[in-house]
């Protein structure tokens, strides 16, 4: 007789391709730079791997360059966070307002467009638009009469600024479409019964639709300060964490050790440290939204 | 009678779907390891020789007979993968490629074309996989790391079976460029220059005449000056890049580091550019910056390529750099007009120089196959061809000997290649995080965040820090 295959057991064969997603592609590799971590691995001055214990982490803490690289970060993944989430509430909320079917669909085609528009592509458009000699902005100064000197990345303290503004153009309206989805969850009739009882538009905002959207703000801050606090792409191509190091970030520290140095050993502490501190706000942020049910 | 049993149809799809997705994550993977082979049909017109057999007198007095191999010994069938990042740059190649076959029916070569961003990236990585590619070409940037990482094999014995004359085929400086502790880890096939490149109607429209030679940096400074005087504002009489982006910034400054009689890395591992001619010679560009104001002022916005569009659209008067990006300028610019003179003296001549080589990998399963196509590429009818496609200085004295190579603008890189303080930069240990402390240091000094004097002795301190371990006795 044939044994049954109990219905349950089923879901495995479905979840299967996402674990072995998740564990050869996150799961492993993590565990992976971990181990690294306690090694000098540095093909250039010895073969192999060898076992150093802490000393990378030490050496982790007492680099310059580390901190200032974590200082950066923290700047880039704050205004980046804030911004992406005021700025996606604010066009969808826009976007929710508008009663015109089409008009509303090409709005919102409008507003996804940068993130049509891959990473590399973005960071040497906005390259040029930052650039002195070939934007259009110095142009329209001129025009203007007005005596301003445009080269955002051609300075220290403007460089990391600019950077973080071309992340917020690029991914906001991702944070768009979730906000949109989130007020889009938001019972109709809720707003209906406070129209009948007299209440305005901002007391609607203030009273219903933001305490309803409470919960999704903590998951998207800790959604986006993930994301953010490993991007690479935009500063590797706009800068090179130059001028200076005023746009170095963690990110990219870590590149340049990992690939340049080829001192892996060195990029998987820093790593390391890093997924630390990212996990910390995380978990903080992930602690509140369970408060809040 | 039993009943037949029911398929439940909506998990019949689920598992379907579940065993699509099993399939499609095992192709993609099939895929990464084996990425598809662009291959070209390439229609030249080119003439290349097929033999060649030239007599040439190079400066040691010494004749070489270079003769191209048309027959092989039939043997084992064998395939050899060629990773590149010019094979759409330079299409000849894919017919150099069939030339060989022909010439080698038991070898077939697999090019693999890799995007110049992340070509080290990924070789490193497939070496550390255990699949790199059996040949490949690098610079001398990466040439010590590579070395050092075991991603090249070392060439000596090859070289050796070639007997006592095949080096001095080769320019000295284009040889050393894959010279690593006294082995020859691979061959040039691209070489190169600085040399100074001037816009002509800049100059004319300044009034300034273009000198027939560049005598020293005063000149220089004076003919920046008076362009920057005679010109719109936003033209400026000289220009150099200041970014991160690229490598442009601190090979502009060799040039001078070098002719004010400066060295950049010293026999002993320690770095020569902290003394008082290398800070002159940075003091020299920040003073052109700062105090003259001739070069656009927001210099750490301008790369290579910035500094490239900017020359070609007439912003800037005067530039140096090698022959490779005369073809860059003018197919963006075809009306840019270029002189190209040899490089200011001071102290003695200097110019940095680099390349491109071809080397093999330690993996690779056919060494004396993939040794017999590293020759063949590096050969005079392959390098004769490559070489005036592209306008680069042929790193071979023979093709240096072609009438094509007498005229200018690349005749002036070949003089400016044969003098000796010609260095090629990059082949030193720790080379991309030294040139990152470096261009720190060189911005700082640009923005006036610190004197040169303090810059380069913070970058001495950090780059002799990474420099040490590799010079242990």
């Amino acid at each position: 007789m044939k044994p049954k295959i109990k219905g349950q057991n089923v879901g495995y064969i479905f979840i299967s391709p996402l674990i072995i997603y998740l564990f050869s592609l996150s799961i492993y590799p993590m565990i992976r730079v971990l181990y690294m971590s306690f090694f000098s691995v540095q093909p250039t001055l010895h073969a192999g791997e060898i076992f150093i214990g802490f000393e990378n982490y030490i050496k982790v803490f007492n680099d310059p360059l580390f901190y200032i690289s974590l200082q950066n970060t923290i700047i880039f993944v704050a205004g980046s966070v804030f911004f992406h989430l005021l700025l996606g509430l604010f066009l969808a909320l826009l976007i929710n307002k508008l009663t015109h079917n089409l008009f509303k669909n090409v709005c919102r085609t409008i507003i996804l467009i940068p993130i049509a528009i891959t990473p590399v592509a973005v960071a040497w458009m906005w390259k040029m638009i930052y650039h002195p000699a070939f934007s259009f902005v110095p142009l329209i100064f001129n025009a203007l009469n007005l005596d301003i000197t445009w080269a955002l990345l051609a300075y220290p303290e403007t460089a990391l600024t600019a950077v973080t503004i071309t992340n917020i153009w690029h991914a906001t309206p991702y944070y768009m479409l979730y906000w949109l989805a989130a007020l889009q969850s938001i019972s109709p009739e809720i707003y209906e019964a406070s129209e009948v009882d007299g209440a305005n538009m901002q007391q609607r905002f203030r009273y219903i639709t933001l305490p309803q959207l409470k919960i999704f703000f903590i998951f998207f801050a800790c959604w986006d300060i993930i994301n953010t606090f490993m991007y690479w792409d935009l500063v590797w191509v706009m800068t090179r964490g130059g001028p200076g190091y005023s746009t170095e970030i963690l990110a990219t520290y870590i590149y340049k050790q990992a690939f340049q140095a080829l001192n892996f050993g060195y990029a998987s502490a820093l790593g390391s440290v890093g997924f630390l501190v990212m996990a910390t706000v995380s978990s903080v942020l992930i602690y509140m939204m369970r408060e809040r049910g | 009678m039993s009943e037949p049993k029911k398929v439940d149809r909506r998990k019949f799809i689920y598992a379907g779907l579940g065993a699509v997705a099993l399939i499609a994550i095992g192709a993609a993977a099939y895929v990464a390891m084996n990425p598809p082979v662009v291959t070209q049909t390439v229609t030249t017109s080119t003439t290349v020789p097929t033999t060649s057999v030239v007599t040439t007198t190079v400066p040691t007095t010494t004749v070489v007979t270079t003769t191209v191999p048309t027959t092989s010994t039939p043997s084992e069938k064998v395939e050899i993968t060629f990773m590149d990042w010019t094979l759409t740059e330079i299409p000849f190649k894919y017919t150099a490629i069939k030339m060989f076959e022909e010439s080698h029916p038991n070898i077939k070569i697999k090019p693999i074309e890799t995007p110049y961003e992340g070509y080290f990236d990924k070789l490193v990585t497939q070496h550390v996989a255990g699949s790199p590619p059996d040949v490949f070409a690098l610079i001398p940037e990466e040439n010590w790391k590579l070395a050092e990482a075991g991603v090249q094999y070392p060439l000596d014995d090859f070289i050796r079976a070639e007997g006592p004359k095949f080096k001095e085929q080769f320019v000295k400086a284009a040889w050393d460029m894959g010279v690593w502790k006294g082995q020859v880890m691979n061959l040039p096939w691209r070489f190169g220059c600085s040399c100074f490149f001037l816009n002509k109607k800049v100059f004319r429209d300044a009034g300034v005449a273009i000198p027939t030679k560049l005598e020293s940096w005063e000149q220089i400074r004076e003919l920046a000056i008076e362009i920057k005087k005679n010109s719109p504002p936003e033209v400026y009489g000289i220009g150099f890049p200041g970014s991160k982006t690229d490598l442009g910034t601190s090979w502009f400054w060799y040039a001078f580091l070098f002719q004010n009689g400066a060295e950049l890395i010293r026999e002993d591992g320690t770095v020569g550019f902290n003394t008082p001619e290398g800070i002159e010679s940075l003091q020299f560009l920040v003073d052109l910056l700062r105090k003259d104001k001739v070069v656009p002022p927001e210099v750490t916005a301008y790369g290579d390529n910035e500094i490239k569009d900017a020359f070609g659209m007439g912003r800037i008067a005067m530039w140096h750099n090698g022959p490779w990006m005369i073809i860059g300028i003018l197919s963006a610019h075809p009306e840019c007009e270029i002189e190209v003179r040899l490089m200011p003296t001071r102290k003695r001549d200097g110019s940095p120089a680099g390349g491109t080589q071809y080397a093999m990998s330690p993996m690779c399963k056919h060494k004396n196959e993939a040794w017999e196509f590293i020759k063949f590429m590096t050969s005079y009818p392959i390098i004769s061809v490559m070489a005036k496609d592209g306008i680069y200085v042929p790193p071979r004295y023979d093709v240096m000997e072609d009438s094509y190579f007498h005229i200018p603008p690349i005749s002036v890189f070949i003089e400016q290649a044969k003098l000796p303080g010609t260095h090629v930069i990059g082949n030193y240990p720790e080379f991309m995080v030294i040139s990152d402390y470096i261009q720190t240091a060189q911005q700082q000094a640009y923005l006036g965040q610190k004197t040169v004097k303090e810059a380069l002795a913070w970058a001495e301190e950090q780059c002799n820090k990474v420099l040490a371990p590799h010079y242990k006795k």
